[in-house]
């Protein structure tokens, strides 16, 4: 069944975190009778638990509805793009696959600093634009004002923005028609060769890795060897179809639609975001523009709490590397933590996101080490390495210079809280590039800051000085030298590898005080004093002692009620197995934890 | 014949001390403590019909409480009657609890005449001020002439100490150790204090209307008062317990090495045959099984070879004496040392390792647990 390509709208929605794009989605597909109503659970794009819990939508998964308007059917994909500056690529994959955008802004709180950068991300791809304004339900929705924000902001006509409300499903029509009448019909032509870009996979048990796909030119039916153009891998195709949003098989899919392919691919990642499927034979020459590998930009050590469950997480990894290209991980053996595994996210959020999985759906208790990011280090031999492991870092007299990667991030606040920002921005070393008052109540703040000041908890600084009403995205700069020191934790005398990070000369002192402090109050009283010392270079810069136990025993036993003591000592047994032992010290779990959260304002 | 001792449960005091969290009620009358002993007696008959003190010989008797003084001599008499007459009870050491507030002598000479020959007095501290902060009846005078009293009486003499008490200091160790001694005192108990959940003394603290030792601080004023009875001769040959050489409590001893004892009265504990039981803890429930003809027990545990060897490590580990490796050999069949090698390097320190025993070195024992979880 083929459908004409005028009557095809493929678009995405975009928004800030929270200004209810997930809702409205859910909103307009039971408008189109997409979803019978009794499946219609709240935020049915956001598959996964976690996603729902948190409310923001991370996997993509695009939608195929019909829409009846004045006599004529019409089909709509709506492409559902990720909401987090850790996926920003994949954003833009997505963006690539649509013709246009809804961008909804939340009438009360207005334009934030992802309604921003995902505007322009658009705006980039040549996307056709819908402004709406959403939660006017809210009493304190303030939709005139949040228009003239759109105009005076983005340059976007706001005169004609439907206002919505996504929970109430109110206002909907209007948007639709605007779909139908303002945004393009898809471009392409079925006679071309094939080019199909990938702007998602998952794993599918029994089908492999489906790539989902937009059609730019040529079809692509079961049957068909396709290429992928950035692996030079060839596969036959068993099934194409579309998202409706079960899998329904078709046919054909041709240029201008959006479904996805089967061709009994064993790994994701040899289906790339990003990269172009042609056909094997009579192929194009041509990719599509904009591949680029995944690249993890933040990397931390993951171990089982129970060093004897290596091979569940082993096995839990590979299972969500199967769905999730973009995980990286490789094993690494640290003296503190035992075998595990050094892991590379896109970001913090994907990060979280992996490690509650693993918990969650695996059932392991973890230990993580602090997050870090790649520094190159340029050796007196002239030798140029990446370091993402503290461990790693060569010794100082063997390092020539350091470099390390720089964000530009944008922070949007209302106007009283500039300086807390500026103060936490200077204390992360921030540079000041511009400041923008955007209208009287919203200010743009524009800093280039260390990633590896970012990955110190920046998000929940940010978020308790200014009460939440910040935001902030960034995006890489590129890298910048930069003088840094690797501070180690010795206890009882011994460097303890899982708790050195890499850090600036200047902050050194400060945060070796502060874990030194944290550590003390986290470490128990063990039958010895420990000293926890923090060291640059061999040299201690600060020291705390953890005393020695003084009293641990259970003394009443008045006529001989033993069985009681037994399960105390029972209890204490079974603390003493989640402890690491490091050394002759006794470490919690906890302890790794501490310098993940160091500059929080407690 | 095996030994057995024999712990009889009075749960009533004239009123509750502050920090106590035990099974005891505020005695309301006479009445109620002649109910309480006629089924203590009809306990001791249905122990005797299961059997319980067959093949035995009763080798200490143990009263507690609560504070068994209260009880009017002729009730401990109709006690130890049924007993005599359902058991065969050859005791060597028979001790009662008192509280130096409800003791005269005439009753000190009965029970003695009855065969008690040892005294455990609740003396607790010698500071007037602190007796008052934690509800005890009795002041620094009554206790000393408590004591004088059980002196003439010709019964062997146990005080007890609690450190970390509201108002103590290192002067009230050293004036309670030299007050007490000047007396034929041979045994020495003495605790921290813990504070129980509900307990009137444990809502004080939280409320910062009275103030405790933290954990440090009492085992200050514990090693004080260790190091005092020490020069005057005793032996800390238990975490909580001090005795002159020879006068080790031996009824209480029995929990350390496991030897059995039966336990009658409201929630008393067991260990007859490798099985743990208690009598259940509500007056009604323990009236209303022993008025239907069966034992009030609830069983706590049948300890297998292994719950009976991680019981006998956790406990020897208490004592002086430590574990005898060739008694540790003979009953589990393992070279001591050998299987717990690791434990044993990783505590070189702490431990007093000998040809014939493994003991923890003195002033390691208020850190026991650390210790011992490593054995277990």
């Amino acid at each position: 069944m083929h459908f004409d390509k005028s009557k095809i709208r493929n678009f995405c929605i975009v928004a800030h975190i929270d200004h209810g794009k997930s809702t409205l989605a859910d909103c307009i597909m039971s408008v189109t009778d997409t979803v019978a109503p009794r499946d219609a659970q709240p935020q049915l794009l956001d598959s996964m638990d976690l996603e729902r819990e948190r409310g923001i939508t991370i996997k993509l998964t695009p939608v195929t509805m019909k829409y009846e308007y004045e006599g004529e059917t019409y089909l709509f994909n709506l492409i559902d793009t990720p909401g987090h500056v850790d996926f920003t690529y994949e954003v833009s994959r997505s963006l690539k696959a649509c013709d246009g955008a809804i961008l909804i802004v939340d009438a009360s709180q207005g334009i934030e600093a992802q309604t921003l950068t995902n505007v322009y991300l658009a705006l980039d791809n040549n996307l056709e634009i819908i402004p709406v304004i959403n939660k006017i339900d809210l009493p304190s929705a303030r939709p005139d004002e949040v228009k003239k924000e759109i105009e005076d902001v983005i340059g976007l006509d706001a005169k004609d923005a439907p206002l919505v409300s996504a929970k109430l499903c109110t206002g909907i029509d209007k948007v639709l028609e605007q779909v139908i009448h303002l945004l393009p019909q898809p471009q392409g032509d079925e006679a071309k060769p094939l080019k199909a870009l990938i702007f998602d996979s998952y794993y599918d048990a029994y089908k492999g890795a489906v790539s989902i796909v937009r059609i730019f030119d040529g079809k692509v039916k079961a049957g068909d060897k396709i290429k992928m153009m950035a692996t030079g891998k060839v596969y036959d195709v068993t099934e194409v179809g579309i998202f409706t949003p079960k899998n329904t098989a078709l046919d054909e899919l041709a240029a201008g639609e959006v479904g996805y392919i089967c061709a009994s691919i064993k790994n994701v990642a040899d289906t790339k975001v990003g990269d172009t499927i042609t056909l094997a034979e009579n192929g194009t020459k041509e990719p599509l523009p904009g591949f680029k590998e995944a690249q993890p930009m933040v990397f931390s050590g993951v171990y089982p709490v129970d060093g004897a469950r290596y091979d569940d997480l082993k096995d839990a990894l590979e299972k969500l590397k199967l769905n999730d290209a973009s995980l990286m991980y490789e094993p690494e053996v640290s003296q503190a933590l035992g075998f595990g595994f050094r892991c590379g996210f896109l970001g913090l959020l994907h990060m979280d996101i992996i490690q509650e999985r693993l918990e969650r759906e695996f059932d392991l208790d973890l230990i993580t080490t602090a997050p870090s990011v790649e520094y190159i280090v340029e050796k007196t031999n002239g030798e140029r390495i990446i370091v993402s492991n503290p461990s790693n870092l060569p010794s100082s007299s063997e390092i020539d210079h350091m470099e390390e990667p720089v964000v530009k991030a944008t922070l949007l606040t209302p106007p009283e809280f500039v300086g807390p920002i500026m103060e936490l921005c200077q204390n992360k070393r921030g540079t000041f590039i511009n400041m923008t008052y955007l209208d009287t109540s919203r200010v743009s703040l524009v800093y280039d800051i260390p990633l590896n000041e970012i990955v110190y908890d920046f998000f929940d600084t940010l978020k308790s000085r200014t009460k939440g009403y910040a935001s902030l995205d960034y995006e890489i700069k590129g890298y910048e030298r930069s003088s840094l020191v690797k501070l180690d934790i010795m206890l009882n005398g011994e460097i303890c590898d899982a708790l050195s990070i890499i850090v600036h000369k200047d902050r050194a002192y400060e945060r070796g005080r502060r874990i030194a402090e944290k550590l003390k109050d986290v470490i128990p009283r063990q039958l010895f004093e420990v000293p926890i010392q923090a060291a640059v270079g061999g040299k201690v810069i600060a020291r705390e002692t953890v005393k020695a136990v003084r009293k641990d025993v259970l003394a009443k036993c008045y006529g001989g009620d033993i069985t009681r003591k037994k399960k105390l000592l029972e209890k204490q047994k079974e603390g003493k197995k989640r402890m690491r032992q490091f050394g002759s010290v006794e470490l919690p779990s906890e302890a790794f934890l501490t310098i993940l959260k160091l500059d929080s304002d407690d | 014949m095996k030994n057995l001792g024999v712990y009889v449960h009075i749960p009533f005091c004239l009123s509750r001390c502050a920090y106590c969290d035990f099974v005891s009620s505020v005695l309301k009358g006479d009445a109620s403590i002649c109910t309480y002993v006629e089924h203590i007696q009809k306990e001791i008959e249905l122990l005797a019909q299961n059997g319980v003190f067959k093949n035995r010989v009763v080798d200490t008797v143990y009263f507690g409480g609560g504070t068994p003084s209260l009880l009017k001599t002729r009730y401990f008499r109709s006690i130890l009657e049924t007993l005599r007459l359902n058991s065969r009870e050859e005791a060597i050491e028979m001790t009662f609890e008192a509280n130096p507030a409800t003791i005269d002598i005439e009753q000190l000479q009965e029970l003695k005449s009855m065969g008690f020959n040892r005294i455990s007095l609740g003396v607790q501290s010698l500071n007037d001020k602190t007796l008052k902060a934690i509800n005890r009846r009795h002041n620094a005078k009554e206790a000393l002439e408590a004591i004088e009293m059980a002196q003439k009486a010709g019964l062997s003499i146990s005080v007890d100490l609690m450190v970390g008490l509201p108002y103590q200091t290192n002067e009230d160790i050293k004036t309670f150790v030299d007050e007490v001694l000047k007396f034929d005192v041979k045994h020495v108990s003495v605790y921290m204090l813990s504070l129980e959940e509900g307990t009137p003394l444990k809502a004080l603290v939280d409320s910062n209307k009275i103030k405790v030792s933290d954990d440090d601080e009492k085992v200050e004023l514990f090693d004080y008062a260790s190091k005092l009875l020490k020069e005057k001769g005793f032996v800390r040959y238990e975490v909580s317990n001090f005795s002159k050489p020879g006068f080790e409590a031996k009824h209480n001893f029995k929990y350390w090495t496991r030897d059995e004892y039966i336990g009658i009265g409201l929630n008393a504990h067991s260990l007859i045959d490798e099985e743990r039981f208690y009598d259940k803890a509500t007056f009604d429930e323990y009236y209303k099984d022993l008025d239907e003809g069966r034992l009030p027990h609830v069983l706590e545990a049948k300890l297998d070879k292994d719950s009976i060897k991680e019981e006998y490590i956790m406990l020897a580990l208490r004592t002086n004496q430590g574990i005898i490796l060739k008694d540790y050999f003979e009953k589990f069949g393992k070279d001591f040392i050998e299987e717990h090698k690791i434990a044993v390097h990783s505590h070189e320190k702490e431990l007093n390792i000998s040809q014939n025993s493994i003991s923890i070195k003195e002033e390691y024992l208020n850190v026991l647990n650390q210790i011992v979880i490593d054995f277990i």
